[in-house]
């Protein structure tokens, strides 16, 4: 089953690379599309876990699609055009408040989403608010002396 | 002519601070909207500000009725990036922990459940027994609540009496077995309160992806110990609960049976704990640039945590997804085409927590 799953990540786009982490499959998308993806996955029946949402340069954001298919994790890496990408509540149905959530922290837009209004912060604060950087680079801004 | 009622985000008939707009036609639900949001923290954000020490004591502030399995699975997402395998002793620990924590969520949750049923002897039996894990829990870590027992690389506190512990566990499995197993299972009353009402097929159960009891109540074979085996669940043999029949009751006969198995579980970790240290030598290890995911079976199902790493002593980023995330939009396809005064038993039904869901 698991050389089944990667085999059919593999074809997705050409020179797809998968990479088998303790973790489980990990995989950039590529020239794929997310809707592509979506739909491969829902014939493996896999369960879409949740998406995780990094701000990244030009405000744009790299969201990783994490699904479970059984005993096997797939995580799978794309990145925002215009801080947008098509929503995936089409092919599954949880993906409805994990996408407003990611609308709501990080201002993605999920075009095609039946309902993408605010899920957590009340309407009248702006999206976008997890924007902010973590780590090291959140600590600089901060001036946070105790990082290291 | 369709009327609307809305319920919550603080109601006596909710458990939770959230806000269900239910669309009715006579007595019977029609439609329904779930609202969430009224107890945001933003813990991940606050996790992105603090270091490695400081985030095992926040994530495990996130809620009071998994709070073990916030810092288990912070914790482990740390030693997967920086490669740190824990001593045995420290994975049996997690494990009775994981086990006991389940069985005080799973017991508070059948209290409320009996409350919701109108079955009020049954609420005073269940919350003396959950008291004695509480005990037990107290016993071990010094505290009721937020344990304070996970660290990076190991456990910061060992079991020294087990034998004490072992008697409060069997005393804890009198009770299950004799009342509290039976009743639930076997019960008049709770049977015709529950049986075929708020029913998720399993297929509306794959389409929202819901996990924990819930899931598996409904024909799903879905338990991270299971399918994604951590601590020390592979070598204590672990067995999973599943029913068909996704109404109320099979929610209840799970949670009940689970609670036996996570008896079996203590039980026979307690007996063969291995004799190794706690925790690795380094106190503070250092947390290479990478990223990893976490998946755990907390009381309510899998709880996801993804963890991004740039070399610092704090995380560049933190993503949590509770159990509660997922199952609480489920409560749509449950509610539909119900008697109006169901309402209160269903949405307990999938154990919602706000405090998870919110975070």
């Amino acid at each position: 089953m698991n050389y089944e799953i990667e085999n059919r990540l593999k074809q997705l786009h050409s020179g797809g690379l998968v990479q088998n982490c303790p973790d489980g499959l990990w995989m950039d998308l590529g020239e794929a599309t997310i809707l592509v993806l979506a739909e491969l996955m829902k014939d493996l029946e896999a369960r879409l876990t949740t998406i995780s949402a990094i701000s990244i340069e030009n405000n744009e954001t790299e969201l990783i699609y994490h699904f479970a298919v059984g005993g096997q994790a797939v995580n799978v890496k794309t990145r925002t055009q215009a801080n947008a990408i098509p929503s995936i509540t089409t092919v599954f149905k949880a993906a409805n408040w994990i996408e407003r959530e990611n609308h709501d922290f990080f201002g993605v837009n999920f075009v095609g989403h039946p309902n993408l209004v605010r899920l957590l912060r009340p309407p009248q604060l702006a999206e976008g608010f997890f924007r902010q950087p973590g780590g090291a680079a959140g600590a600089i801004l901060r001036g946070d002396k105790n990082a290291i | 002519m369709p009327y609307k009622i809305p319920i919550g985000p603080y109601h006596p008939a909710l458990d939770e601070p959230y806000k269900l707009t239910v669309s009715c036609k006579g007595e019977t639900v029609q439609s329904l909207n779930i609202e969430i949001g009224f107890v945001l923290r933003s813990v991940e954000l606050l996790a992105q500000q603090r270091n490695y020490i400081q985030d095992i004591v926040l994530v495990e502030h996130i809620c009071g009725l998994c709070s073990n399995m916030h810092a288990i699975a912070f914790a482990m997402a740390a030693e997967k990036i920086a490669g740190i395998r824990i001593p045995a002793r420290a994975e049996y620990i997690r494990t009775i922990m994981a086990e006991l924590e389940r069985l005080h969520s799973h017991l508070l949750w059948a209290g409320v459940g009996s409350m919701d049923i109108g079955f009020k002897t049954m609420f005073m039996e269940i919350y003396h027994v959950r008291e004695r894990v509480m005990d037990v829990l107290e016993a071990i870590s010094g505290n009721r609540v937020h344990y304070g027992v996970m660290c990076i690389g190991g456990v910061c506190r060992d079991i020294t009496d087990q034998e004490n512990i072992l008697s409060g566990v069997r005393e804890i499995k009198r009770v299950l077995e004799k009342d509290v197993v039976p009743i639930f299972t076997k019960e008049a009353t709770i049977k015709t309160r529950t049986a075929g009402i708020g029913v998720l097929s399993r297929e509306d159960a794959l389409n929202y992806g819901v996990v924990g009891p819930t899931a598996r109540a409904s024909g799903l074979a879905n338990d991270i110990r299971q399918d994604f085996p951590s601590m020390a669940y592979q070598e204590l043999g672990f067995k999973i609960v599943t029913l068909p029949d996704g109404d109320i009751r099979a929610r209840i006969m799970v949670r009940a049976m689970e609670m036996l198995e996570s008896v079996r579980l203590i039980e026979l970790a307690l007996q063969q704990l291995p004799e190794t240290p706690l925790r690795i030598e380094d106190p503070m290890p250092n947390i290479p640039p990478g990223e990893a995911t976490v998946r755990v079976e907390a009381p309510r199902g899998e709880l996801f945590y993804y963890l991004k790493s740039d070399g610092s002593n704090i995380p560049s980023r933190v993503k949590i997804r509770t159990p509660s995330f997922v199952n609480i939009p489920a409560i749509e396809a449950m509610a539909v085409g119900q008697p109006l005064a169901d309402m209160p038993l269903i949405q307990a039904s999938v154990d919602p927590c706000c405090s998870c869901t919110d975070r």
